[in-house]
């Protein structure tokens, strides 16, 4: 039996809409104006978020701000 | 007038125990009029006092003894136990909380930033130093022992604020060389989240009489200065800026960073010279070096300072 998969952050979790994940132009601009690389580009330019730097989230919301009106989530992993 | 202290504030020092709490709380009580520090909490030092100040195990305990509400305090814990120090001194009506403590998790300084504004309730820091009203009362570890402090700092007219604690005090000294003396001077903090930016403290500042100017002191990293040029646009604001921006020599050596950890984690789209530039279109002063300060805050007053 296999033990649980550890949580990818402790302190917030990004979810991004498909449509805007598969958007290599939106993918560019998260890219872009993330300050802590939470967001990369994948090898066909559509977006990978980086698990490892989730918790380096400086709850800026430019992200949020960047993308269409509620395509991109920040989501606190805390009370 | 100041903001957020006067001589009739009241604070506690968690952690009152510590080496570092221990000095900024003699330097608090000889400076100006004397901080009327009410009280140290430290769990399982109950009974003890440091120079004079009773220790509690709980802020309850020493809210209880005070017998009244108390305004403040400074949070010097280690890193681990800082929430539940701040989160335990908001439930007993704490309204202004000075963290000094660096490298708080990022999560936990997030649910304190949350809770005090949940509670109406202020928080300067963390990774700060404090606040000070030249003169009168001193709130953190600012301006070091309260001989230097009152070297450093005298009472007039410009409002401070900065993300490096020493430098704080090396501005105000500055203009206190130049004959321009400070309503109130905080270190906000150097961390990548922190409870009051300049732009949340710039309405305390506009409604106190005695300030006629803001000098900030700035780095690379972090979206303060734009939010801050933003609301110097918008909101028409009756206080002229000068602005001193440490750190141009990041853009010309990518990879290079302060210590503070607001300018590490943000030097990718914001750069120094690019923070410039929006401070500028703000019209707000930016000072070259910062010797060059007291003359362009001089400027700005125009008539209103005798020099």
């Amino acid at each position: 039996m296999s033990a649980a998969a550890p949580p990818k952050a402790l302190f917030i979790d990004v979810d991004v809409d498909d449509q805007v994940a598969r958007d290599a132009e939106l993918a560019r601009r998260l890219t872009e104006v993330c300050p802590v690389d939470i967001f990369a580009a994948a090898d066909d330019g559509t977006l990978k978020i980086v698990d490892e730097n989730l918790d380096e989230c400086v709850l800026c919301y430019l992200c949020v701000e960047a993308a269409p009106e509620g395509t991109v989530r920040v989501i606190k992993l805390y009370e | 007038m100041s903001i957020l202290i006067d001589e009739t504030t009241t604070f506690i020092v968690q952690g009152i125990t510590g080496r570092e709490a221990v000095n900024l709380t003699r330097e608090c009580l000889d400076y100006g009029k004397g901080a009327k520090v009410v009280g140290g909490v430290t769990p399982g030092r109950k009974g003890r006092d440091v120079h004079g100040v009773p220790v509690f195990d709980t802020v309850e305990q020493a809210v209880e003894h005070h017998g009244a509400r108390i305004n403040g305090s400074v949070v010097t814990v280690p890193p681990a136990f800082t929430k539940d120090a701040v989160l335990e001194a908001l439930e007993h009506g704490i309204e202004l909380i000075v963290i000094v403590t660096e490298r708080i998790p990022r999560r936990d300084v997030a649910q304190m930033v949350e809770r005090a504004n949940e509670k109406n309730a202020r928080i300067i820091g963390p990774n700060c130093l404090g606040v000070i009203v030249p003169d009168v009362i001193k709130m953190g570890g600012i301006g070091g022992p309260a001989k230097d402090a009152a070297k450093a700092y005298s009472p007039g007219p410009v409002g401070v604020m900065s993300r490096s604690g020493g430098m704080t005090t090396e501005i105000s000294s500055t203009l206190t060389a130049a004959g321009l003396g400070q309503s109130t001077a905080v270190s906000i903090g150097g961390d990548a989240i922190i409870g009051s930016t300049y732009t949340e403290l710039m309405p305390l500042f506009e409604a106190d009489d005695e300030t006629e100017a803001i000098v900030i002191y700035t780095e690379p990293g972090g979206r303060m200065e734009a939010e801050l040029a933003r609301y110097v646009t918008e909101s028409n604001s009756r206080l002229p800026i000068v602005a001193f921006m440490a750190g141009r020599f990041m853009d010309e050596m990518p990879g290079m960073s302060f210590g503070h950890a607001g300018t590490i984690v943000e030097g990718k789209a914001d750069t120094a010279s690019e923070k410039i530039a929006r401070l500028q279109e703000a019209g707000i002063k930016v000072a070259e070096e910062i010797a060059e300060i007291p003359d362009l805050v001089k400027e700005r007053l125009g008539s209103k300072v005798a020099t």
